[in-house]
């Protein structure tokens, strides 16, 4: 019996090959959604999921009382957090602290080689998490300074197939024995290395403020809490301790509270100043869930709407099995037996083309998913399940339907015109598809508006022709002014300065402030610059002046501040005010009793998600931090001639230690690269709801012209024209499509306005993005449409009269 | 075989109710060949749904082989049907997406046949209707009248007592339409019994006795000459 239902089903596939292709592409790309926003999903999910330890391991994070209106959330702790809980907490099993470090030059053999991504990290790291080692005994690792274990990838780079265990390298004149080879990082880890090194190793380098500051944030700092702990007493217990051993320490010290956050919710849940590395977001994960949900609903929907019409075409033959003896369950059975059939084909096809993709979307996602046929069976075997779940239900009303035809009815006439009940559920259905596209479309239309408006929106500055290069250690800093002197002789050379705080970022160093005669001290960002920063970068001065390499005394006694600032500080003429601020070397505190001679007009240091923080700039000298990047803005003629200019004066000052550097502009670029990487899964996404949506109103249209062939002649029997046929179809459909926009817009534009609430500065939501998607779906969907109708219309009636 | 008393046929819409069929009373004997005439509209067709057990009565007996069948459900009709009543149409009504051989073998699928079973019956049958060379062949590639032969093949498929033909010779041009009236004769010589509804005087000849149908009243039965029940 079944394979009798197969044959016809296949048989009816090949007989109706438009519809059968309509029906299993649109169901495939249906699936294949599914399948990316599921591998998505779960990639997102399984993040630090792999530690034997993940139910006890924590990080600790901090909320630091900085003067500013709100208190700061930062990932990051002081050296001193993870020692003492090791030595005060028995209850802890291992602190580990780590200590990221982007770039490096190390010299081995000989040759100097860059290295990104290495992190310090105590003894016990490769006890609390699990980072496989393949060479060396986690037991006596790191008991001791100079030891590193470098990943694979590291291994072959910088060893190519020789053995590096107990080789001998050297990071700015520090020899370090390789002692342990460990596998590369998983991508799904919140932070990635490609070597770690003993932290004892630098330990001597570290300035005072980083060894010896109660409330500093220079560490990330991990636990592995006993199993019989549970997180929140013992952060009880923590800030308790802290709040009352180190408040002699100093007022600052007692401003530190501390959280402990499950290292498996780090990468979607957290979101702190100084993350170790850019986290995921459990929004766009429920939004991705919600989206993939959505196109298979869409999907079969349109899967259900194109059986029912097609079923139209069958009930003949329901009718002659019913008369040789089929009752409602055969039937049932069969039209159901051929909806799992066109499932499990689309499943398949869905599947090939899952694999073609793959490396598309990792490159979109900036994932290194796998293929995942055989690798992940189960979720194969979920995908599968609920594939044909879809088949079952949207195959279920056709089939309901066609068993309960009456057989006199069925064998009376090829078709049955009308089904009152169906055409109404599919003109729901109808609208209900057009309406997730609109919703869709005014979204993508949003985020995109969204996106330009941050990446076009003047930040106060100009960052294009400005190159950002990093000092990379402080023996290239410290000559920064004879590297200047040499640029500035460049005729491609517009001006040099140089910032202790990279370029675009967050300002992380809080100084303590107070205005005339105020007792009140209040902390504010502060940026040490070099002269012609301003000129650099072009930010405006609103008031008074900027700094002047003629006058000495603005070394020391002048501060420009932003207009932020201005507001916080609660000036109303800030230009000539007294600032009595601190300075601060990395070693030596002293103070810097200035006036304020100029105000800046803001700009943005970092992403428009943030407001604009109230900033001091002091120009750097004896007594300010080091200065860390260089920026340069070169003119705009030749920028090959001006970066290999750049780099030939780089290698005469680098002592070997190589040349990197960005543009300031795609730096800020970055800052959106989450918000872009959506809305381009967004927009595929958003394609294929419409195109599928497209689909099966074209299939829709196609079998109702089919029906009303016998009307259509009629018609121009009785002097109807091509134009008056085509409307009368486009009509009955245009009225769904904008019931659907009109339902579709309030739904839009209470998920964008919260969508856009993340942004401190977004673009007003008008009625003319609504209008836009409302056009769009309204063309192509009437465009498919016509195109049908207009084949039909050009029909010789005779024909079609005669078909009856 | 058929007892039917005082069957009436109502069909209603929401504005008119038609009348099909009005106290038809009908006696069919085992071993019969009836033919049912009359104009278009006179309940020729619903007669034969009710006898076919495709259709209720509204009022009225009908009794088929000895069960009072009037007032059974879908399934319990389709039941009785299977096997024992086999249908020949005007439009023939094959399957199209099905072949010749597979056409012939559904009814022996809904009875639940073993396939060995099945190809034994359904060869036999195309056999008798001299259809087998055009086992493999789809409907469509066939002539109206073997068309109609290889629905008179599945008609009598599963050895049905009963076969009821509405105008099998309505699509058909005089030949082939002999040839099919030819092979229902044969049919009832072996036995089976036939009720045919007709337009064709022509074929009326062939059965035993007419009814003439008119406004879905009985109006004459005429035993045709040369026939004895």
């Amino acid at each position: 019996m079944l394979k009798n239902y197969f044959k016809i089903a296949f048989r009816s596939f090949k007989k109706n090959k438009a519809y059968s292709a309509i029906n299993i592409f649109g169901l495939a790309i249906g699936i294949t959604s599914l399948i990316f926003i599921l591998l998505f999903i779960q990639d997102e999910l399984s993040y630090d999921k792999f530690h034997e330890n993940k139910d006890r391991l924590y990080r600790v994070t901090g909320s630091y009382d900085r003067g500013e209106q709100k208190r700061v959330e930062s990932a990051l702790t002081t050296y001193q957090l993870g020692p003492q809980i090791d030595f005060q907490f028995p209850q802890v099993e291992k602190a580990v602290r780590i200590s990221p470090n982007n770039n490096s030059n190390f010299l081995i053999n000989g040759e100097n080689i860059h290295q990104e991504n290495i992190v310090f990290a105590d003894s016990g790291f490769f006890d609390v998490f699990s980072f496989p080692l393949v060479e060396g005994d986690k037991k006596h690792l790191f008991k001791v300074a100079n030891e590193a274990v470098l990943t694979q990838s590291t291994a072959q780079k910088m060893f190519g197939d020789d053995n590096p265990i107990g080789s001998v390298i050297e990071m700015d004149g520090i020899p370090i024995t390789i002692s342990g080879i460990m596998e590369d990082t998983p991508s799904n880890s919140h932070f990635s290395a490609s070597m770690i090194i003993s932290s004892e190793t630098i330990h001597d380098q570290y300035p005072s403020w980083v060894r010896d500051n109660w409330s500093g944030t220079s560490h990330y700092t991990y636990i592995l809490l006993d199993k019989n702990i549970s997180p929140e007493v013992f952060e009880q217990e923590l800030n308790k301790y802290w709040d009352s051993t180190f408040k002699e320490y100093g007022d600052i010290a007692q401003y530190a509270e501390f959280s402990l956050q499950p290292l498996s919710k780090i990468h979607l849940e957290s979101n702190l100043v100084n993350e170790i590395q850019a986290n995921g977001n459990l929004t766009y994960v429920y939004i991705f869930g919600a989206i993939g949900f959505i196109i298979v609903v869409i999907a079969a929907i349109n899967y259900m709407n194109l059986a029912t019409a097609q079923s139209l075409n069958r009930t003949k033959e329901v009718g002659i099995r019913k008369v040789l003896g089929a009752e409602k369950g055969h039937v049932k059975k069969q039209f159901l037996s051929e909806s799992l059939l066109i499932s499990t084909i689309a499943f398949v096809v869905a599947l090939i083309s899952v694999e073609i993709i793959i490396p598309f979307f990792n490159q979109i996602t900036g994932k290194s998913i796998d293929v995942i046929f055989p690798n992940d069976l189960p979720l194969i075997f979920v995908i599968f399940a609920s594939v044909l779940v879809i088949g079952l239900i949207s195959g279920g009303y056709p089939s309901f339907w066609l068993s309960r035809l009456s057989i006199i009815r069925t064998l009376k006439s090829n078709s049955l015109g009308s089904n009152r009940g169906g055409e109404l559920l599919k003109r729901g259905l109808v609208t209900l598809q057009f309406s997730i596209s609109a919703i869709v479309l005014v979204s993508t239309i949003l985020i995109s508006k969204q996106i330009q408006f941050v990446q076009n929106k003047n930040l106060g500055i100009n960052p294009e022709q400005v190159l950002v290069i990093p000092f990379q250690n402080s023996e290239i800093a410290n000559r920064f002014t004879e590297i200047k002197e040499e640029l500035i002789k460049e005729s491609w050379v517009s001006s040099v300065t140089a910032t202790n705080n990279p370029l675009p970022g967050r300002i992380t160093n809080w100084r303590p402030y107070r205005t005339n005669g105020s007792d009140e001290n209040l902390s504010i960002p502060t940026i040490v610059v070099h002269d012609d920063f301003i000129e650099t970068i072009e930010a405006e001065i609103s008031e008074g002046r900027n700094f002047s390499k003629d006058r000495i005394s603005d070394r020391t006694n002048a501060y420009l501040i932003n207009e932020a600032a201005a507001r916080f500080l609660n000036l109303t003429n800030p230009v000539g005010s007294k600032l009595v601020g601190s300075t601060f070397t990395g070693n030596e505190w002293g103070s810097k009793d200035a006036e304020i001679i100029g105000v800046v007009k803001d700009f943005h240091f970092t992403s428009l998600h943030d407001e604009i923080q109230p900033v001091v700039f002091s120009l750097s000298s004896e007594q300010t931090t080091p200065l860390n990047n260089l920026a340069v803005r070169v003119r705009a003629e030749d920028l090959e001639t001006a970066i290999s200019g750049l780099e030939r004066t780089w290698n005469t000052f680098s002592n070997g230690v190589p040349f990197e550097y960005s543009f300031l502009q795609d730096d800020i670029s970055l800052l959106y690269d989450a918000e872009k990487k959506f809305l381009q899964l967004f927009s595929i996404f958003t394609t294929l709801a419409i195109i599928i949506s497209c689909l099966g109103i074209l299939g829709l249209v196609a079998f109702a012209v089919n029906q009303k062939m016998k009307e259509i002649g009629i018609r121009k029997v009785l002097g109807a024209n091509v134009v008056d046929i085509i409307w009368a179809f486009v009509k009955s459909y245009s009225q769904l499509i904008i019931i659907s926009n009109l339902l579709a817009w309030p739904i839009a534009y209470v998920l964008m306005k919260d969508w856009l609430e993340d942004f401190a500065y977004r673009v007003p939501i008008s009625m003319l993005e609504f209008v836009i998607a409302g056009a769009i779906i309204f063309l192509i969907s009437i465009g498919t449409i016509s195109i049908v109708a207009y084949k039909a219309a050009l029909l010789n009636p005779v024909k079609s009269l005669k078909s009856e | 075989m058929i007892q039917a008393r005082n069957l009436k046929k109502v069909y209603s819409t929401e504005e008119v109710e038609t009348t099909a069929l009005n106290n038809v009373n009908i006696e069919i004997k085992e071993g019969e060949f009836v033919a049912i005439m009359g104009p278009s509209g006179c309940g020729k067709s619903t007669l034969l749904n009710i006898m076919g057990l495709l259709d209720n009565p509204s009022d009225g007996e009908y009794h088929f082989l000895g069960h009072d069948v009037s007032n059974r459900t879908e399934r319990e009709r389709a039941q009785l049907r299977k096997g024992n009543i086999g249908f020949i149409f005007q439009s023939f009504n094959l399957i199209d997406e099905l072949t010749v051989f597979e056409n012939v073998e559904l009814p022996l699928l809904y009875l639940g046949m073993s396939s060995d079973e099945r190809k034994e019956k359904a060869e036999a049958a195309l056999e008798r209707m001299s259809m087998m060379h055009r086992r493999n062949h789809f409907p469509q590639q066939l002539s109206g009248g073997q068309q109609q032969r290889v629905a008179i093949a599945r008609a009598v498929v599963a050895n049905a007592k009963l076969i009821l033909a509405d105008e099998p010779t309505g699509n058909l041009d005089s030949d082939h339409g002999n040839e099919v009236m030819k092979v229902l004769a044969e049919l009832n010589e072996q036995g089976t019994t036939i009720v045919m509804v007709t337009h064709s005087p022509h074929d009326a000849d062939y059965a035993m006795r007419v009814i003439h149908l008119f406004d879905g009243h009985v109006v004459t039965e005429n035993m045709q000459e040369g026939f004895h029940v």
